[in-house]
């Protein structure tokens, strides 16, 4: 049997993220969104016009774009309070000793450095909007592998990001919350796989939201040329404040001809949190992308991942897991568009919804005329836990021509009297027994993952179990 | 709330990203008048029918037909207030409390109106058994485009078992706009079968409330779409009480640019215990202009619940065809084979209602095309 948490162990393990570090602010902007900040934005990182023109572009959608008329209820999210640019006072750094000791600490207890030693190729940490620390291996820069800070990337490759950067996969007139991306993104990673070169250490990326009000927006572009191949992690947290912060992250994800992107994220924004993320991928002929999504923190996440099958012979996989606890809406799910034939796509999604938690799949398969010989499984899993909990399912399938199969499954349940009394007879205590099970519904999500991540995984499901039996 | 039609919102059959009806294709025209002369009606001994203004003028039935009309209509604002203008007459059946019914009660119309907007209330006792039978087509001379709308109310007492089965054989030029509602006391239970076939756009929305504990709901719905026929189909239980069924499931099959939006949902309501919904769809595609587009939702409140539902798209399944043709069918008649075994469930249901040759029939004419006269 796994070893059970301790309450002190319980206590240690949430504090490593819910703690604020007191680190020094070397530049943060007045509340609300104008203009001049978002010029300002660009000034300090001296960017190029086209950037700049991108931002206001934004901005003006922005502006003029009413609020989601659907999902989950976003009231509580007083734009004009959020702080939309906040730089910790540290450059970024290649060693964690010249990182300043607080924002060190933190990730120290977020477990960053030790990870890195042990099996990334490399780790980028961003600090509200600027990137404090970053290294790549040097085997894999002497391969031609690009893994850089995004702000800086659009200095040092301006061809490579003004081609990529919110064009053809996500542009900036998305959605409300893409041109607000656009307008104040900041940071994030960039990273680019030259053909036939395969990563096949993953590399890693950690956000933390550390100023109350905060708002982080990093911008996470990867793009594998032909034939290559890389797997990139990322994780998320926040500390717990008494006002909302507002997570807007965007990631988009180009995948050339025959190349393959693993895509990992274990979201755990602090419960205030804001969650409007946007991801996507296109993928070109034989080219294949996986979504791992997890999503344990925010108030309030609206994610939806989506693959564009352009290319004949592309490939999806997404493999979500979301847990909803008191007060937690999290309305999550995967699109895939099939545009080429022979493209096939497999979706899994698990839910948990404890003790008055709301979790929602809301996804979408389309079929487009052009997608011969198509296939699609989607397949969602929910459990209830606790009084008062909700789970919504909401699948769309759109097809459009005859060749294909498309099929969707969902099931929605508790656990079992029976399961919990068979697992008690073998000597289990209860909560032991609800864990295990809990554990093993998410298992082929957390099977996925690399170890430490998996590990996350469950001691963060464990921490959310902790005191399920009245 | 009354509001005049003309002034309701133009109908605008959006159901979410890129999931829409273009309105300007549907046969919206509406009338200042329509006719509601109730259509034959034969029902067995012991059943009481008779006409709105009746029912209302009887002090037993009047609050529960006035329930029945002042229910939510649920569909688009325009149509919704244009049926509660025009729904002056309309059909109540009335089966007393304990009848068990050996034959069932027989609607039948020939459409040969321009515009139509009916009501049919049945209020079936408390330990009542019966089943009603519609079955609805354009008569012979009928002057080509039309527009129906009509809607039909189960009321199912206490342990009261009702059986509801249409067949729906309109022209190509009908518009039909059907709304059903249900609503089951305790341990009643109300099954819905129903066969789309006809219409140029043929919409039909299903809503059961099972508002008794033990009480249950059935839907079988079959549908074969061809040429640019389209079809709006929604099907909703709501599970108001513990220990509620729900067992919904739809086969259909679509040819040529025919298209079809799919759409259910089963809720089950906070506080109650023991609910099991099931809902399974199956729908082959038969041609590459066809659309199907499926949205089978879940709102799950509760957590001592079992809830599940299964949608699959494709095409006739190859192995099946393979074997077929592999014991000396050739590929026309394999395919007839194929998709009149896909359907023989719901048309199991038709035999109740004396209609399993005429929907067979139908779906032997819409196979044909795949080779095979009927």
């Amino acid at each position: 049997m796994s070893d059970v948490l301790t309450t002190h162990g319980i206590d240690m393990a949430r504090a490593a993220y819910d703690d604020q570090a007191n680190s020094k602010v070397k530049y943060a902007a007045p509340a609300g969104l104008s203009e001049e900040g978002v010029r300002e934005i660009s000034r300090q990182k001296n960017e190029p016009d086209w950037m700049l023109a991108k931002r206001l572009k934004g901005l003006e959608l922005f502006l003029k774009t009413p609020m989601p008329s659907w999902g989950p209820p976003l009231g509580g999210l007083d734009l004009d309070k959020i702080v939309y640019f906040v730089r910790p006072d540290a450059k970024e750094s290649k060693t964690w000793e010249e990182v300043p000791d607080e924002i060190r600490k933190t990730f120290e207890k977020l477990g960053i450095p030790e990870a890195e030693r042990n099996s990334l190729s490399g780790v980028g940490a961003q600090f509200d909007s600027d990137v404090v620390y970053h290294n790549l291996k040097k085997e894999w820069e002497d391969k031609g592998v690009v893994f850089e800070n995004m702000d800086v990337a659009v200095q040092k490759y301006p061809d490579l990001v003004k081609k990529h950067f919110m064009t053809d996969c996500i542009p900036v007139h998305d959605h409300k919350f893409i041109m607000l991306h656009a307008a104040v993104w900041s940071g994030g990673t960039f990273i680019y796989v030259p053909p036939g070169v395969h990563v096949h250490v993953p590399l890693q990326a950690y956000f933390r939201m550390n100023q109350e009000r905060g708002g982080q927006f990093e911008h996470t572009l990867i793009i594998v040329d032909e034939g290559g191949s890389v797997e990139y992690i990322e994780g998320c947290s926040a500390p717990r404040f008494a006002s909302s912060a507002l997570h807007a992250g965007c990631v988009e994800l180009h995948v050339k001809k025959d190349a393959s992107i693993k895509y990992s994220s274990i979201e755990n924004w602090s419960k205030n949190t804001y969650n409007l993320n946007t991801k996507r991928a296109v993928v070109d002929a034989g080219g294949s992308v996986e979504w791992l999504n997890g999503n344990m923190g925010s108030g309030t996440t609206m994610l939806y991942p989506c693959s564009v099958l352009r290319g004949e012979g592309a490939r999806s996989e997404s493999l979500g897991v979301a847990f909803a606890g008191p007060g937690q809406n999290q309305d999550t799910g995967s699109k895939v568009i099939h545009a080429a034939p022979h493209t096939s796509s497999i979706i899994r999604a698990k839910s948990i919804s404890k003790d008055g938690g709301v979790s929602t799949y809301r996804g979408m398969v389309r079929v487009t005329p052009a997608a011969k010989e198509t296939a699609s499984a989607v397949h969602c899993d929910a459990l209830l836990l606790g009084d008062g909990s909700t789970s919504n399912t909401y699948p769309t399938m759109r097809v459009d021509t005859d060749a294909v199969d498309v099929a969707h499954e969902a099931t929605v349940g508790r656990i079992g009297d029976e399961e919990i009394f068979y697992l008690m007879s073998r000597g289990l205590s209860e909560e032991q027994a609800l864990k295990m099970i809990v554990s093993g519904f998410i298992e082929p999500v957390t099977k996925r993952l690399p170890l430490e991540y998996a590990v996350e995984l469950n001691k963060l499901i464990e921490l959310e179990m902790q005191g399920s039996v009245g | 709330m009354k509001i005049d039609w003309r002034n309701a919102p133009e109908p605008s059959f959006k159901y979410g990203l890129n999931v829409f009806f273009n309105p300007k294709t549907l046969g919206l025209a509406f009338a200042d008048e329509a006719s509601g002369a109730p259509a034959a009606v034969r029902a067995p001994e012991g059943v009481l029918v008779m006409t709105l203004a009746e029912a209302l003028a009887d002090a037993a039935l009047a609050p529960q037909v006035h329930a029945a009309l002042d229910a939510k209509d649920g569909r688009e604002a325009r149509i919704a207030a244009w049926h509660r203008a025009l729904a002056a007459n309309g059909v109540v059946v009335r089966v007393p409390d304990g009848l068990e019914c050996a034959a069932p009660v027989r609607i039948d119309l020939e459409l040969a109106d321009a515009h139509r907007v009916e009501n049919l209330i049945v209020i079936a006792g408390a330990n009542s058994r019966v089943t009603v039978v519609e079955h609805l087509r354009s008569a012979a001379n009928a002057p080509g485009r039309a527009l129906r709308s009509a809607v039909t109310d189960v009321i199912a007492m206490p342990g009261a078992k009702v059986t509801h089965i249409s067949l729906q054989d309109f022209g190509a030029r009908v518009t039909d706009l059907a709304l059903k509602r249900g609503r089951a006391e305790r341990d009643a239970s109300i099954t819905w079968v129903e066969c789309v076939f006809g219409g140029g756009f043929a919409q039909s929305r299903a809503v059961t409330e099972l508002a008794g504990e033990g009480a249950a709901a059935g839907m079988k719905t079959l549908f074969f779409g061809r040429d640019a026929q389209q079809f709006d189909l929604y099907q909703e239980v709501r599970h108001l009480a513990s220990n509620t069924h729900a067992d919904l499931r739809t086969n259909g099959a679509l040819l040529d640019a025919a298209k079809t939006i799919y759409r259910g949902l089963i809720a089950i309501e906070k506080g109650t215990k023991g609910c099991v919904g099931k809902q399974k769809e199956e729908v082959l595609l038969l041609s590459p202009k066809a659309e199907i587009d499926t949205v089978p939702n879940l709102e799950i409140a509760s957590e001592d619940v079992r809830c599940g539902h299964a949608a699959s798209v494709g095409r006739l399944d190859k192995e099946r065809l393979f074997y077929l043709m592999s014991r000396g069918l050739d590929e026309p008649t394999a395919k007839k084979f194929l998709v009149e075994g896909f359907f023989e469930p719901i048309v199991e249901e038709m035999r109740a209602a004396g209609l399993e040759d005429m929907v067979q029939c139908l779906i032997a004419e819409r196979t044909a095309p795949l080779g095979v006269q009927c």
